[in-house]
């Protein structure tokens, strides 16, 4: 028992990181998110046994991390006290690149889905499922994952648009053709 | 490279630089609750395992009996016969009426999965029920305390597709009631008084259902529709048979608190309508707010502050009178009470500032209502218990900063049973009088939909059992 916790707890260390990540940007609160890693990964080590395929441990974690996620969402939605959500990144250095824009406009963007909107985009971009994998996990059909994500990437290429083109450049740091 | 691509390549960092890096103490929290708690085996895992042959195993040459041996036995399976139905028919008339006070039993909940039967007395519980490959929470016990009910999902790591099962306090003869599994977890589940069916509506959307499911056996369930496309949106049995429902209306914008009977008829009306606010999420009007699938809007993706209002209505134990909230001009949320015919308007619990009062449960002896208070320069949650005789309010419990999953009366009104929303998610319970609250030493969760179970039932049929008194 001990040797498996100890197996489990150095993969633990190694995914915790992105799963915290992963929850705050679905649920917008360190709190709740740590709450629902900490869901996730109890769920994980209690069922561990089931996986067939060690290899397949992050993509399984992931999942029911963010499944934890919007289960968290579901009961902060029957409360009948809203706390306010705040935009997550504060940053503590100014920004004179403009890549404070980006993350201006897809934290917007992120804010203004819901919590299957942003579970896709997070499932997709952040922890890098692939789109039936990400519709199998939240048990949503593959179309309507892409056709989520399509209004999604809309909404940030025409936020985008909407910067001088010099300026984005120089918030990836490259020069336009 | 195209603005396409380059959103593509760069959301990455982005989504990382938003994100935001976990704490470094993160981890040890999470192994030190996995240290305690005992994996699965595997071979309760069907995926695991390799089918073996069933062998029919016949034993050669059986016993020939006597026509005399046959006469005995015959009687002597009669007379236990006789006296398993004697037994039946004396436990059958001590059960508890479904509204009143009623002796503490056990409380049920659910962990990990798995549903818990636990004696809040010696702290000790054991897990009644637990499938390898389905998710089960959300247990509650009927009014008579012989069943409990609770949740299934068809998928256990998926959020989607669920069942309603009931099983007997042991875990023993369970059914599962769901013809076709509901889409969701419900909004609310309660048990009808008889104990005959368990009453659902299907979520929180203005679509919403209000379905009666018969609690013996696999059924198509019942819809009972108040007419006039009003969406029943909470309920509330009315002593001392349940033949009518105390329920918040929605048609439109426009919320109201009604009474019905249970097949749909006779709607009255308690507190007029009247319409919410718009909805909050970036102030779009209404008209600009849909679903992207084009589905109806939650209920509560509009300003959950105003649509809060009627939603913990519960009647008192005698039928005589309801308690619910509203909101004031000053921006608070106050408790009332009023006959059942909407005459005697009363506020309870007023207290000058800035609080709200949420989640009013009458105690069973109809002689207190526990309640939340919600203080916003605080940002912390308390539990408040108001008697009705004086109006007086005795605060109970800590402070809870993280919020409550809801709250309880005991079968006899002494105690009140919360669950926290701390990481913890403790199970709490507290000296209705303002003693010392106690922590069994279960780890429990605390599903959304808990709350509906406890607060919008006056018989308090949620998680505790009830027992007929001594």
């Amino acid at each position: 028992m001990q040797g498996d916790h100890d197996a489990f707890a150095e993969l633990v260390r190694g995914a915790i990181g992105r799963l915290d990540t992963a929850a705050r940007l679905v649920l917008r609160d360190p709190e709740l998110a740590r709450d629902a890693v900490q869901e996730g990964l109890i769920r994980a080590w209690r069922d561990m046994r089931k996986l067939r395929d060690p290899d397949s441990f992050d993509s399984w974690v992931h999942r029911l991390t963010i499944n934890a996620c919007i289960d968290q969402l579901r009961r902060r939605k029957r409360r009948p006290i809203e706390i306010e959500i705040t935009a997550l990144h504060t940053p503590s250095t100014p920004d004179t690149s403009g890549r404070l824009a980006d993350r201006d406009l897809v934290d917007g963007i992120m804010r203004r889905l819901d919590e299957h909107g942003r579970a896709i985009v997070v499932l997709h971009y952040y922890l890098g499922m692939p789109l039936n994998e990400v519709g199998r996990s939240l048990g949503i059909p593959t179309g309507t994952v892409k056709s989520r994500l399509h209004r999604a990437l809309v909404e940030m290429r025409s936020g985008i648009q909407e910067v001088e083109p010099v300026e984005y450049s120089a918030a990836l740091g490259r020069n336009l053709a | 490279m195209n603005v396409d691509e380059r959103i593509e390549r760069d959301l990455p960092r982005i989504l990382t630089e938003i994100g935001g890096v976990a704490s470094a103490d993160y981890a040890d929290s999470v192994l030190s609750q996995t240290s305690h708690i005992r994996q699965r085996p595997t071979w309760v895992f069907p995926e695991r395992w390799l089918p073996a042959p069933v062998a029919e195993v016949r034993f050669p040459g059986s016993p020939v009996l006597s026509r005399r041996l046959i006469g005995v036995l015959t009687i002597v399976l009669l007379a236990v016969a006789l006296v398993a139905a004697a037994i039946y028919v004396g436990s059958h008339n001590r059960l508890p009426r479904p509204f009143g006070p009623a002796r503490n039993g056990s409380i049920t909940y659910a962990v990990a999965g798995d549903i818990y039967v636990g004696d809040p007395v010696s702290g000790t519980s054991v897990a009644i029920v637990g499938s390898p490959d389905a998710y089960d929470f959300g247990s509650f016990f009927s009014p008579d305390g012989t069943r409990i009910a609770f949740f299934r999902r068809i998928d256990r790591d998926t959020d989607g597709k669920t069942n309603i099962v009931v099983v007997r306090p042991d875990g023993s003869g369970e059914i599962v009631i769901t013809m076709t599994p509901l889409d969701g977890p419900p909004w609310v589940a309660q048990w009808t008084p008889d104990g005959s069916s368990i009453a659902i509506i299907t979520s929180e959307r203005l679509d919403a259902k209000l379905e009666l499911y018969n609690a013996r056996k696999a059924a198509a369930p019942r819809s009972i529709d108040p007419g006039d496309g009003m969406t029943v949106g909470s309920l509330a049995f009315e002593p001392p048979d349940g033949q009518r429902i105390l329920f918040r209306g929605q048609i439109g914008f426009k919320i109201g608190l009604y009474t019905m009977n249970m097949d749909g008829s006779d709607r009255q009306t308690l507190v007029e309508s009247f319409a919410t606010e718009h909805p909050k999420d970036n102030n779009l009007p209404l008209s600009n707010w849909q679903d992207p699938n084009g589905a109806l809007p939650d209920i509560w993706s509009y300003d959950p502050a105003a649509l809060a209002e009627l939603r913990d209505s519960a009647w008192s134990p005698d039928g005589r009178r309801v308690v619910f909230d509203r909101y004031m001009t000053d921006g608070t949320l106050r408790l009332f009470t009023e006959n059942a015919d909407g005459s005697d308007l009363r506020p309870i619990g007023f207290t000058p500032g800035d609080s709200r009062d949420a989640h009013p449960v009458w105690s069973p002896d109809g002689t207190r209502i526990a309640f939340l208070r919600y203080r916003p320069a605080e940002g912390a949650w308390s539990y408040g218990v108001v008697r009705l005789a004086d109006s007086a309010v005795i605060s109970t419990g800590p402070t809870v900063p993280g919020g409550v999953a809801g709250i309880s009366w005991s079968p006899d009104s002494e105690a009140l049973l919360a669950i926290e929303h701390t990481g913890d998610q403790r199970m709490i319970v507290l000296d209705a009088a303002g003693g010392d609250p106690r922590y069994p030493s279960w780890k429990v969760e605390a599903p959304g939909w808990w709350e509906h179970f406890s607060v919008m039932n006056a018989t308090d049929s949620g998680s505790w059992q009830r027992l007929a008194g001594p």
